[in-house]
């Protein structure tokens, strides 16, 4: 009976690693996104730190930059243009969303019956959430959840009639507000700060190794799938009960 | 009636001041505001200025509150737009401050010239917005833009594509190669820094060639070696270039000039390579030639025929006076030979 309880205790410990190996280094399923991440010499500006392994190619790097993305047609500028201060938070958080290999954890299926997939309440550390939404109080958007109720009847995403243009904090009011609400919880504002190691950066220097990578494994590894962990546990008490 | 009066101009000063309008951002304009509070209106309004101050204010209120669509108005104007709009403001401003009207004639004639202020400018934002914003047609462009909103003047980057194509040149062997990175929205944009050429040799080496102020780039005298590709770039002061162009080169057989040298002492380098073959003298100047001779042609005959009138017409005592001026000058030539041949009859007799 004993080397059955080593057997359970070395299934506990493997199914976590292998759980968290699927989890680390790979693309989300959606329209623009690699299959696999790779290097990528040719990425344009905000999306050059992820150049050495990327999940974006350079003609999505540039698309990127777009005050109208050609990515999802979405227009930054639905409420005048915004200062350049704030336009770059949002290139580089789509850089983030598009080009990081380290969003494992987070990927969730958008439904269970379609392959796409989306990112659910990726930790983004606080001085990013709150640069941004320091950078963005002196521009004007007219909704607090950019993912829904727009008016498309003209290709491009404008503000729906009775949506009236105010400066980002009448909106989001903290940036916590900014940084959950804007893509319907696909970010979530952490107490935590950079040099944590327990969040992640929605931008880093080019000439820096990526600091999400060490992050997105320690998210992998202390999360093993909650099947997994309960079958186990119910395996192992039937196992004591028969010994 | 003083502190009403001075309530009453505050708060139409104050309507424009945070409305988030344009025009505003200029000192001009808020000077003048200042001058319509503290001079003008004091001495020109009597009563009713609460009701009057509303439809002032909601009137003001509205004036920059524009819809913001993309070929009209997206919350940014240029320096030149604020230019034009600022003066005619206070152009229309001035009109009505020196007609010196007061209370209700006032009022009627400051909300008009207000709405008709605020149509020109929006006509000047559209023209703007359709013409002068980001003109560039490739790379990326620093424009410098006023944003109505809070008033700064900021660099918006124009990013139109990564690079603004490949260029084809001939050009034939001895002759100038000129290489040209300008491209008109240059002058506009600022952050830029220097021009650089390249010549490149296949995928992934480059030999910078050139790096400067100056958009071109010349090559005197090119021989088939400066064949190929060159890259230029206009560099700025973010990490990325305004312009990217590529030119292939193709070097072409030198061209035959048809007229001779002017010296036989002229080596060949020494002709200047930009000589132009004469296959045949320009038009222009044989048409002079032509016109000149004709014009003296046409003034020999004339003289003839002149002439030939003169002799033909004129009154016969004239032509018979003439006529024996010319005897007689024949005349008197042979009188000077007939004294000798009698003097030698004379002397032959007298030896009888």
């Amino acid at each position: 009976m004993g080397r059955w309880w080593q057997l359970v205790l070395r299934l506990w410990t493997v199914v976590p690693i292998w759980a968290g190996d699927k989890l680390l280094d790979v693309c989300m399923n959606t329209k623009h996104h690699k299959r696999e991440p790779g290097p990528e010499d040719q990425l344009y500006d905000e999306c050059t730190p992820w150049k050495d392994n990327a999940c974006c190619t350079a003609s999505t790097s540039w698309e990127a930059h777009l005050d109208v993305s050609l990515l999802y047609n979405f227009s930054l500028i639905h409420c005048g243009l915004m200062m350049p201060g704030c336009e770059k938070h949002f290139i580089q958080a789509i850089c983030f969303y598009e080009c990081s290999p380290n969003l494992g954890p987070w990927i969730r299926k958008m439904d269970l019956a379609g392959p796409g997939e989306r990112i659910l309440d990726v930790p983004l550390c606080q001085e990013d959430c709150e640069q941004w939404w320091e950078d963005c109080r002196t521009s004007y958007t007219c909704k607090s959840n950019w993912h829904g109720d727009w008016d498309w009847s003209r290709g491009k995403n404008r503000c729906p009639a009775r949506a009236v243009c105010h400066p980002f904090p009448h909106y989001f009011p903290t940036p916590a507000d900014l940084c959950e609400k804007i893509w319907s919880n696909s970010f979530k504002a952490s107490p935590e700060g950079r040099n944590s190691g327990r969040c992640l950066q929605k931008w880093f220097e080019p000439t820096q190794d990526n600091p999400n990578v060490a992050v997105a494994r320690l998210f992998a590894s202390t999360a093993p799938p909650w099947e997994v962990s309960y079958s186990l546990l119910a395996f192992s008490l039937y196992l004591s009960f028969l010994s | 009636m003083g502190p009403q009066v001075a309530l009453l101009v505050a708060a139409l000063a104050g309507c424009l001041l945070p409305a988030g309008g344009c025009v505003i951002c200029d000192q001009r304009v808020v000077a003048a505001l200042d001058a319509l509070e503290k001079e003008y209106l004091p001495t020109h309004m009597a009563e009713r200025q609460g009701q009057v101050m509303e439809t002032i204010r909601q009137t003001v209120r509205n004036f920059w509150d524009l819809p913001y669509l993309e070929d009209a108005f997206m919350g940014v104007i240029d320096e030149a737009t604020m230019e034009t709009s600022v003066l005619g403001f206070l152009r229309s401003m001035t009109l009505i401050t020196n007609s010196d009207i007061a209370d209700d004639t006032f009022v009627k004639e400051f909300s008009w010239m207000l709405t008709l202020e605020k149509a020109a400018f929006q006509r000047n934002v559209a023209r703007f917005q359709r013409e002068d914003f980001c003109p560039n047609k490739c790379g990326m462009m620093l424009q410098p833009l006023i944003w109505c909103s809070n008033c700064k003047k900021q660099l918006h980057v124009c990013r139109k594509s990564t690079d603004c194509g490949v260029r084809h040149i001939n050009v034939h062997e001895k002759e100038d190669l000129v290489l040209d990175c300008e491209l008109n929205w240059h002058k506009l944009s600022q952050g830029l820094t220097y021009y650089s050429f390249y010549r490149v040799w296949g995928s992934n080496s480059e030999t910078l060639v050139s790096k400067g102020k100056r958009p071109t780039l010349t090559k005197p005298l090119v021989g088939p070696e400066d064949a190929g590709d060159y890259r230029c770039e206009l560099g700025t002061v973010r990490s990325l270039p305004a312009t990217v162009i590529h030119f292939e080169v193709t070097v072409l057989p030198q061209r035959i000039i048809e007229e001779t040298p002017t010296s036989n002492f002229e080596t060949e380098e020494q002709l200047s390579p930009t000589l132009q073959p004469s296959e045949y003298p320009k038009p222009e100047k044989v048409l002079r030639s032509l016109l000149v001779g004709l014009l003296i042609w046409g003034f020999v005959v004339l003289m003839i025929g002149f002439v030939t009138a003169v002799l033909c017409f004129l009154p016969g005592n004239v032509m018979d006076s003439i006529k024996s001026w010319l005897l007689a000058n024949k005349v008197a030539a042979p009188q000077s030979q007939v004294p000798k041949v009698p003097k030698e009859n004379d002397t032959a007799p007298s030896d009888k």
